[in-house]
């Protein structure tokens, strides 16, 4: 083993500028590789906690029709009301759909002691909790009595509850009032929100039959959300939409056809095909980052062939000497994988350092689009052991591109070999 | 006998068929000193090739220590000419970028011979050579008698059955040929190492025991030597 790294080191300091933009090539290659890849995550893991995806969950919006029916004129716009709530514990959707819960908004300002908050009162069932996967730090969350009796219990977000709370504890505001418009609600507990910078309002949750009743929005529900299970392709969710939109439509004297009343946003297809186009980004950068590579391989393969060529007379001392060709076979290979190795290594480390940076510096800083916030990056790195299999096929491209000139090598016949200049 | 050969041939094909030799027949003794000598194209490296298993003969048989060495694989062919042959070419053929003692340990290197035997053993032949002192020396730094003496020591350090020299002094001014073959000399007497000299100077070749003529590919006149009164040069050693 020492003999043969003291060969390779030896024919490197022969030739310090050719190792060395060969190196280069092959440095370059396994650094762009990395980085493109870093990036590529940092996208994708952005997309992912933007979209916050739930698996299982559905929300149906009400649009509004896109044809004259019945005597109504198009681009008339269709609200859900209770018939179409309960039509999804019925028969077929019975089969399938685990929770149900409307889901209505009403905005108002949101009074404690001395602090004003903008709010957004979403009036919902119990059932919401499970739907939305909420998770409470403290109380609980609407229950049936609270829907039962009209109760103006309310739920609100951790953060504000800090905010709130003034340095106390904050699950000392169970049981207190606040005042969202006319009318005060009581605490019944805390859910666990994300941080608000206050440009959006802060989301508290009351009993929907409350909301209701305060603000008559019988006929007025812009969107259900429900849980489902046995959804879990593109088919079923598009027979689940047609089937449900026939009943609305028949509820609301819209065409059977019309396809503009509801829209379903079904997280677990979205999350499918967000897989989707992450694979395919994915294969892409690999592809990108694998060509990438390829030029340095080729470029140590090219190296390799002048050097065998150079080397000739050399091998052909060697040879008379009493090297078998698979001696010189073995000392071409090791100083192609030496040099890929070893250049490949540098490569990674810079490459995993760029990422370090893009992380530090980029990393979840969002980016004001205007009408929201969006965080273009998130943790852009790439897992050590892909970067160790990007190195390692490197070292196998190594070998190969030593492999042909390497053989070229071990054949020349050494009587030829010791004639060349 | 040593080295056998019976009707030898061999054809170079390169476009044009060139028969270059003719049917040799030639025996060498074990501890003989014997030069092959002829002009240029005569075939003289050829043969010097084939004995030295650089090359293939066409037909005909060549036997080494009683082993028949027809159509080799490269693998064995290096393997013999490892254990059984030491070259000496007129460019020394050192390596450019390996230190005297480096290139000395090499044919023991292929042998694998472990470091510190190695390098203990080209020591050893380099201070017979009396090279002691350029043991870390670059070829490019050393003279031509010095780089020929190393080429020697690389030869001898694996104790081969035979010496092959290729015009071993064709590079050399005529003091250091001298050396160089006298050196050889010594060999041949002290250590009764067969050793094979191909030249075209008569001068060289008068230092011999024995001078075999080549002329067009056969063997021409077999000439005793011992006296080294043939060439008119040799009586005072002066051999160019």
């Amino acid at each position: 083993m020492r003999d043969i790294l003291e060969e390779i080191w030896s024919t490197i300091r022969q030739n310090k500028l050719r190792t060395a933009l060969t190196g280069f090539a092959v440095a370059w290659g396994i650094f762009m590789l990395i980085v493109m890849l870093g990036a590529g995550n940092g996208v994708l893991n952005a997309l992912n906690s933007n979209t916050g995806m739930l698996d299982n969950n559905m929300a149906i919006f009400s649009g509004s029709t896109s044809k004259a029916y019945a005597g109504y004129q198009k681009w008339r716009s269709i609200n859900f009301d209770t018939r179409d709530v309960d039509a999804l514990g019925e028969g077929y959707f019975a089969e399938r759909v685990d929770y149900v819960s409307p889901y209505i908004e009403q905005g108002d300002t949101l009074v404690f002691k001395d602090y004003f908050l903008p709010a957004r009162m979403c009036g919902v069932t119990p059932e919401f909790k499970d739907i939305d996967k909420i998770e409470l730090t403290a109380g609980r969350f609407i229950n049936v009595p609270d829907m039962d009796g009209l109760r103006k219990m309310i739920v609100i977000g951790s953060f504000e509850a800090e905010l709130l709370a003034g340095g106390n504890d904050a699950g000392s505001l169970i049981g207190q009032n606040v005042k969202i418009g006319p009318f005060s609600y009581k605490i019944a507990g805390i859910y666990k929100s994300e941080e608000n910078d206050y440009s959006d309002d802060a989301t508290v949750y009351v009993p929907y039959s409350t909301l209701n009743a305060i603000f008559a929005k019988g006929n007025d529900i812009s969107t259900i959300y429900i849980s489902f299970h046995d959804i879990d392709t593109e088919e079923e969710n598009d027979a689940f939409q047609d089937r449900y939109r026939s009943i609305v439509n028949n509820h609301h004297n819209a065409a059977p056809d019309d396809k503009g009343t509801i829209f379903v946003w079904n997280g677990t297809i979205i999350g499918m095909q967000m897989n989707k186009a992450v694979r395919i980004m994915n294969t892409a950068l690999w592809i990108l980052g694998i060509f990438t590579l390829l030029s340095g391989i080729v470029g140590v393969s090219n190296i390799m062939l002048i050097t065998v060529k150079e080397r000739t007379r050399e091998f052909g001392i060697r040879k008379s000497i009493g090297a078998r060709p698979g001696a010189i076979l073995k000392l071409i290979i090791a100083e192609s994988v030496a040099i890929t190795a070893f250049f490949g290594y540098i490569g990674m480390v810079c490459g995993l350092l760029v990422n370090h940076i893009m992380d530090v510096t980029m990393s979840d800083s969002p980016i004001d689009t205007g009408l929201m916030q969006v965080t273009m990056f998130v943790d852009p790195t790439v897992d050590i052991d892909v970067a160790i299999k990007a190195t390692l096929l490197l070292i196998i491209a190594g070998t190969l591109a030593g492999l042909i000139p390497a053989r070229k090598a071990a054949r020349i016949r050494p009587i030829e070999a010791l004639k060349a200049e | 006998m040593l080295i056998e050969l019976k009707d030898l041939n061999k054809t170079y094909d390169n476009g044009q068929p060139l028969h270059v030799l003719k049917g040799i027949n030639l025996s060498i003794d074990r501890g003989e000193f014997v030069s092959i000598m002829g002009a240029s194209g005569s075939g003289k490296s050829t043969l010097l090739n084939i004995l030295g298993m650089l090359d293939n003969y066409d037909c005909g048989e060549y036997r080494l220590a009683g082993r028949l060495i027809k159509d080799l694989s490269e693998k064995t062919a290096a393997d013999y000419r490892n254990r059984m042959i030491g070259f000496i070419f007129q460019s020394y053929n050192l390596i450019g970028f390996k230190t005297a003692v480096e290139n000395v340990e090499l044919p023991l290197f292929y042998r694998g011979t472990g470091r510190k035997e190695r390098h203990r053993k080209a020591m050893e032949y380099l201070e017979r050579l009396g090279l002691k002192d350029w043991a870390a020396h670059y070829p490019n730094e050393m003279s031509g008698g010095q780089r020929q003496r190393v080429a020697i020591a690389r030869a001898l350090i694996t104790k081969p059955e035979i010496i092959l020299a290729d015009e071993p002094t064709g590079a050399l001014d005529s003091k250091t040929s001298v050396e160089i073959m006298s050196l050889l000399k010594e060999l041949n007497a002290s250590e009764n190492m067969t050793v094979i000299v191909v030249t075209h100077e008569s001068g060289v070749a008068n230092e011999t025991n024995k001078i075999i003529h080549i002329k067009d590919g056969v063997i021409g006149e077999i000439e005793d030597n011992s006296a080294h009164a043939s060439s008119p040069f040799g009586a005072d050693g002066v051999m160019k």
